[in-house]
C-alpha cells in the first residue's frame, strides 16, 4: 500500500491565495507607521488643553496678585482709636505703640 | 514613569496650588469682612444734667511733692494723684451720673454720635501747646458743661457692658475735647473772671473720666484732661502772680508723667510685649508677672488688663500655663468686685480669632 494514499484528505486546507503577500504587505506598514498614543500623550499634546491650562494659570495668578490676602486685622471686636487719643495711649518702652484692648479710629495726634 | 504623564501631573499640580493660594486669599478676606457683632444702639437720655453746686477749692496746707521715683515709698501707689486734686477742682455735687449724658456719643452705639462727628468737624485750632479745641461758645460745649458738675461718671457695668477685649468705651476724642475747649477758652480770656472755673472744670472732668478705673485708655484720658486743666491754672496763676496756685498747680502737673510711666510698667513686662504661646517656655516668668498682676495689683483697670491676658494664654500657652491661667482667673470670677468678676467670666470662656490674636501680639 502506498503511504500517501492513506493520509490522502486528511491534509490541511491550504491558505487562500494572496494570504501570505497580504500579510506581509501589513506589516511592512504598520512598521513604517507612527506607534499610536496613549491616554497622556493624548492629553498632553492636546492643543485645547494646552490653551484651557495656560489660561487657567493666568487667571488664577492674575487673582492672586490683585486679591489682597485676608489681614490680621478684621472688624471684629477690637476697632481702631482714634490718633489723637492713641497718642495719648501710647506710652514710653518697647513692645509696640498703642495700648492693648480696645480702640478706635481717630484723626491727627496732639501734644499731651 | 510615561514622560507624558509626569508633564500632565506637573501642570495639574500648578493649577491646585495657584487654586489654593486664591482660596486661603479669599477666606482671609471673608474672616476680615465678616460682619461685626451686631451694634444695638443705647437708649438716648433726654433729661437734663441735675442741678449742682460745684464748692470751692480747698486750702493748700501742707502740700508735699510726691516721690514717685522713690523705690520703696512709690513701689505701692496706686497709679493716681498723691495731692489732693480738691485744692484745685473740687467735684460738683450734682445727683446724676455723667456717664448717662456721654454715652449718647459713643461712636458705634450712642444716638447722638453724628453730632459728635460733626463737633469734631467745627473745632478750631486753639494755642499751640493745646491744638484743636470747639469754638468758646459752642453749644454741644456748653450743653456739657452742668455734666461736669456731677459728681459721679460711671460707665461700667450699667451703661456700658463688659465684653473683654470688645468691651465698649466711650467717645473719648469728644471728652478730651471739652477739656481742650474750656481751658483754651479760659486762656484765651485770662483776666476774665470764669477763666480759673475753665480750667477747673476740665480738672472735674478729667477726675469723672478716671471713675470708673476699668480701661486703661479712659484713665490715660482723664489724667490728660487733669494736666491741661492745672497746666491751664498754672498759666493763668502765673500771669496773676497768685504763687499758692502756681505751686499746687505744678506740683499736679508734676504727677501727670509718672502715672503715665507707671501705667506703662503695669501693662507690659520689662518693656515688651506679653506673648505667651505655647512655643514660649520662657513665657513661664511673665506669666507669674501676670498672675500676680491680676490679684494684687493696686488699681482694677490693671487687674483688669491682666486678666484679658491671661484669656489669652488660657487659650495658647503650653498645657501647665494654661491651667494656672485657668486657675487664676477662676479665683478671681469669685471675687467681689462685680467688674472684675465680670471680665474673668469672659476669659474663662472667650475663644480668640486669629485676628485678636494677631492684634494683641503686637500691641503691648
Amino acid at each position: 500500500m502506498n503511504r500517501d494514499d492513506l493520509f490522502r484528505g486528511l491534509e490541511p486546507p491550504p491558505p487562500p491565495p494572496g494570504l501570505r503577500e497580504a500579510a506581509l504587505r501589513a506589516g511592512r506598514a504598520a512598521m513604517a507607521a507612527a506607534p499610536a498614543r496613549d491616554t497622556w500623550t493624548a492629553l498632553f499634546t492636546s492643543r485645547s488643553l494646552r490653551v484651557a491650562w495656560l489660561t487657567a494659570v493666568l487667571v488664577l495668578t492674575a487673582a492672586n496678585l490683585f486679591v489682597p490676602p485676608g489681614r490680621a486685622e478684621g472688624p471684629g471686636p477690637i476697632r481702631r482709636l482714634d490718633p489723637e487719643v492713641a497718642a495719648i495711649g501710647r506710652l514710653p518702652g518697647r513692645g509696640g505703640p498703642d495700648l492693648p484692648g480696645i480702640r478706635e479710629n481717630g484723626l491727627e495726634g496732639d501734644r499731651l | 514613569m510615561n514622560r507624558s504623564r509626569l508633564y500632565v501631573l506637573g501642570a495639574c499640580g500648578v493649577v491646585v496650588v495657584l487654586a489654593t493660594l486664591l482660596a486661603v486669599r479669599l477666606l482671609g478676606r471673608e474672616e476680615r469682612d465678616a460682619p461685626a457683632k451686631p451694634v444695638v444702639p443705647l437708649a438716648r437720655y433726654d433729661e437734663p444734667a441735675p442741678p449742682a453746686k460745684v464748692p470751692p477749692p480747698v486750702a493748700a496746707a501742707g502740700l508735699k511733692i510726691p516721690c514717685w521715683g522713690c523705690p520703696v515709698e512709690g513701689k505701692s501707689w496706686p497709679t493716681t494723684f498723691r495731692t489732693d486734686l480738691d485744692i484745685l477742682a473740687p467735684l460738683g455735687d450734682g445727683a446724676g451720673n455723667a456717664a448717662l449724658w456721654l454715652k449718647d456719643f459713643s461712636k458705634a452705639e450712642g444716638s447722638r454720635s453724628e453730632e459728635a462727628e460733626k463737633a469734631a468737624k467745627r473745632r478750631v485750632e486753639g494755642p499751640p501747646e493745646i491744638g484743636k479745641v470747639l469754638p468758646p461758645d459752642d453749644p454741644l460745649l456748653l450743653e456739657a458743661e452742668p455734666w461736669a458738675d456731677q459728681a459721679v461718671m460711671r460707665f461700667y457695668p450699667e451703661i456700658l457692658p463688659l465684653e473683654g477685649f470688645a468691651t465698649p468705651i466711650p467717645n473719648l476724642l469728644l471728652s478730651l475735647t471739652f477739656a481742650k475747649s474750656w481751658v483754651a477758652r479760659g486762656l484765651a480770656n485770662p483776666d476774665s473772671p470764669t477763666a480759673l472755673d475753665d480750667c477747673r472744670r476740665a480738672i472735674r472732668w478729667g477726675r469723672l473720666l478716671r471713675q470708673d478705673d476699668v480701661t486703661v485708655i479712659q484713665d490715660l484720658i482723664g489724667l490728660a484732661c487733669i494736666r491741661i486743666g492745672a497746666q491751664g491754672l498754672y498759666d493763668l496763676a502765673s500771669r496773676r502772680g497768685d504763687m499758692p496756685l502756681m505751686l499746687a498747680s505744678a506740683i499736679v502737673v508734676g504727677e501727670h508723667g509718672p502715672q503715665r510711666l507707671r501705667t506703662m510698667e503695669l501693662i507690659r513686662i520689662r518693656g515688651d510685649a506679653v506673648v505667651i504661646s505655647g512655643e514660649d517656655r520662657a513665657g513661664d516668668g511673665r506669666l507669674d508677672v501676670l498672675v500676680d498682676r491680676a490679684r494684687n495689683a493696686p488699681d482694677r483697670r490693671f487687674r483688669g488688663e491682666a486678666v484679658l491676658q491671661l484669656a489669652i494664654v488660657r487659650q495658647e500657652g503650653t498645657r501647665a500655663q494654661r491651667q494656672r491661667a485657668e486657675e487664676t482667673l477662676a479665683e478671681i470670677a469669685a471675687a467681689k468686685d462685680p467688674i472684675l468678676s465680670a471680665l474673668a467670666r469672659w476669659a474663662r470662656t472667650a475663644t480668640l480669632t486669629k485676628a485678636e490674636l494677631a492684634q494683641q501680639a503686637g500691641t503691648m
